[in-house]
């Protein structure tokens, strides 16, 4: 297995085509699907591995597109790929959402096995594979256990460089941040998660 | 455990892959027929009807606005507008009345109403001046068939055949020299105005004051002026620019006002009355007449200095009705005027032919 949701880097030309086909999204919603069709499944991933909770990373990146779709006027290119505002408001949400509900249980697996099976849509099937699949995983639930824990900024930092494998200065980018700063973010927040790995010699192993 | 090692071990650490195509389909969908791009559609058709809106009044305003607001005319407008008005007038079979006030300021005020009735271009001519305070006629004159008829008691008595020679083709002048209120070219007039003594002074501190001119504004000059010799002078002055707009005071109306400045080509100085020499002024004169000198410096001629006056002609014009309304002439020398003429027209219309306006039996007139 790879890390396949990662975006490529853009050429400039790639970039001139983005910052027109988000203009045309403004006004025309076949653009939009096609933004949409390029970013969707890395921002999915991005919540998911922040999460670690495959229904509330839907529910999240559906969140995530309507606030862009919603804003989408207020958008002003700075030379980034779009990439990068959906990101910086991904992460945002993932915030917002863990200030407002600290202790968030959404569509756990036993909601879906208490319905009666064929009442569960194409979506609620492919929920529950996934929630089977994260289930499984003991060693990063356990890792993104201890991750949680940290500060929001060192979760961000984490998740972007490791899990979804982006550069220094993609992760600047994202986070409106310099590289410098964002390398000492990354260094305290392993230092932190180094911490409490020590604390728990069983997740450590 | 170092945070090197631990990099290693995230950097090694595969997350798991989720994928969710069917969620993504139907949120996909759910966002592209969002309320957001109907809403946008809505509004991108009221900004559109509102555009549409906006480009028809700004039309209509580019329209209006030239006519809503006052806007300032330049010289050339005003004269064209002048000349087409009155070109269409003089196309009139009729008879040609005019009706005017002519005004002459030095010491004191001179006026004098005069009436004109002209036909088949001067062939038939009639010429009534009365004085404008009493009403007196002063002058009363028929030209028919080449024979004029006046008033044995007339005190003025003018030389019409100059009259019909100058305006003859007043409008159509377009080469020559535009003309003049005044004979031009003639010798220095010399004219000479005691001052009002300042109070308190001796009856020997009185001062003259004595104007070299070559010429006076006189009513002879004045009353041939007929708006189509001001429009030709107009068009042919190269001073003439527009000098704003003045209300009548009369009238309440607003008027437009072209003005020409130049050099008098005259000449003014003071002397105390006891001091005047009538030889040295005779002097002066006859000098001013070899150096005809129009410079708007000051003269030295032997211990006098002369200074040079400069000559204001303003014509206040109705656009409205693209009618001249009166021609003023100051002599002036800094702010101060020493002479003016005007002329107004009061009255400028055209009538029906009858030949009883040109009987000189009726008014008693006989001929020369």
């Amino acid at each position: 297995m790879t890390k396949s949701t990662r975006t490529a880097e853009m050429t400039p030309a790639q970039l001139v085509d983005e910052r027109r086909l988000v203009a045309q999204a403004r006004q025309d919603p076949t653009a939009f699907g096609k933004l949409f069709d390029r970013y969707y499944d890395a921002i999915f991933s991005y919540i998911l591995h922040r999460t670690a909770n495959a229904a509330l990373a839907q529910e999240l990146t559906s969140d995530t597109f309507y606030k862009a779709l919603d804003k989408l006027w207020t958008f002003r290119w700075r030379g980034l790929p779009f990439s990068a505002w959906l990101y910086r408001i991904a992460s945002n949400e993932v915030n917002a959402h863990y200030r407002r509900y600290r202790n968030y249980h959404a569509g756990s697996l036993d909601d879906y096995r208490e319905r009666l099976a064929d009442e569960l849509s194409e979506a609620d099937r492919e929920l529950l594979a996934a929630e089977a699949l994260l289930e499984e995983d003991v060693f990063f639930r356990e890792l993104h256990h201890q991750i949680a824990a940290l500060k929001p900024k060192y979760q961000e930092v984490i998740t972007l460089r490791f899990f979804e494998d982006k550069k220094i200065r993609e992760i600047a980018e994202i986070l409106g941040k310099s590289p410098g700063t964002v390398k000492s973010l990354l260094h305290r927040a392993l230092a932190q998660l180094r911490d409490r790995l020590a604390d728990k010699p069983e997740a450590a192993s | 455990m170092k945070p090197e090692k631990l990099a290693d071990i995230l950097r090694k650490t595969i997350p798991p892959q989720v994928h969710l195509p069917a969620a993504r389909a139907a949120l996909r969908r759910e966002l592209l027929n969002s309320p957001y791009y109907r809403q946008r559609e809505a509004r991108r058709r009221v900004k559109r009807y509102l555009l549409s809106a906006l480009a028809t009044l700004a039309v209509l305003l580019a329209f209006l606005i030239p006519n809503l607001i006052p806007r300032e005319m330049t010289a050339g407008e005003i004269i064209h507008n002048l000349e087409t008005a009155y070109a269409r007038a003089g196309d009139f079979p009729g008879i040609h009345y005019l009706k005017m006030r002519v005004e002459v300021v030095s010491t004191q005020l001179s006026a004098m109403i005069e009436e004109k009735w002209i036909h088949d271009n001067y062939r038939e001519f009639r010429v009534l001046t009365r004085a404008a305070d009493s009403g007196e006629i002063l002058g009363h004159t028929i030209i028919r068939n080449d024979s004029t008829y006046r008033r044995p008691e007339d005190r003025l008595v003018y030389d019409i055949r100059l009259d019909i020679a100058e305006t003859d083709s007043a409008v159509e002048t377009t080469g020559d020299a535009a003309p003049e209120i005044e004979t031009a070219e003639s010798d220095f007039d010399v004219r000479m105005y005691p001052l009002a003594p300042r109070p308190g002074s001796a009856p020997e501190e009185t001062e003259i004051q004595i104007l070299f001119t070559r010429y006076s504004f006189n009513f002879e000059s004045l009353s041939r002026q007929t708006p189509w010799d001001v429009i030709a002078r107009l068009k042919q002055h190269p001073a003439v620019h527009y000098a704003g707009t003045v209300r009548d005071s009369l009238s309440g109306e607003q008027l437009e006002v072209l003005e020409i400045r130049r050099p008098a080509g005259g000449f003014m100085m003071r002397l105390r009355e006891n001091a005047v020499d009538h030889r040295a002024i005779r002097r002066i004169t006859d000098r001013l007449n070899e150096i005809d000198d129009n410079s708007a410096e000051p003269l030295q001629i032997d211990s006098y200095r002369l200074y040079p006056l400069l000559l204001i002609e303003r014509i206040e014009v109705d656009a409205a009705e693209n009618r001249i309304h009166r021609v003023t002439r100051l002599l002036r020398r800094d702010d101060r005027v020493y002479e003016r003429s005007a002329i107004i027209f009061i009255d400028d219309a055209f009538l029906p032919y009858d030949p009883a306006i040109f009987d000189p039996g009726r008014f008693g007139l006989e001929e020369e």
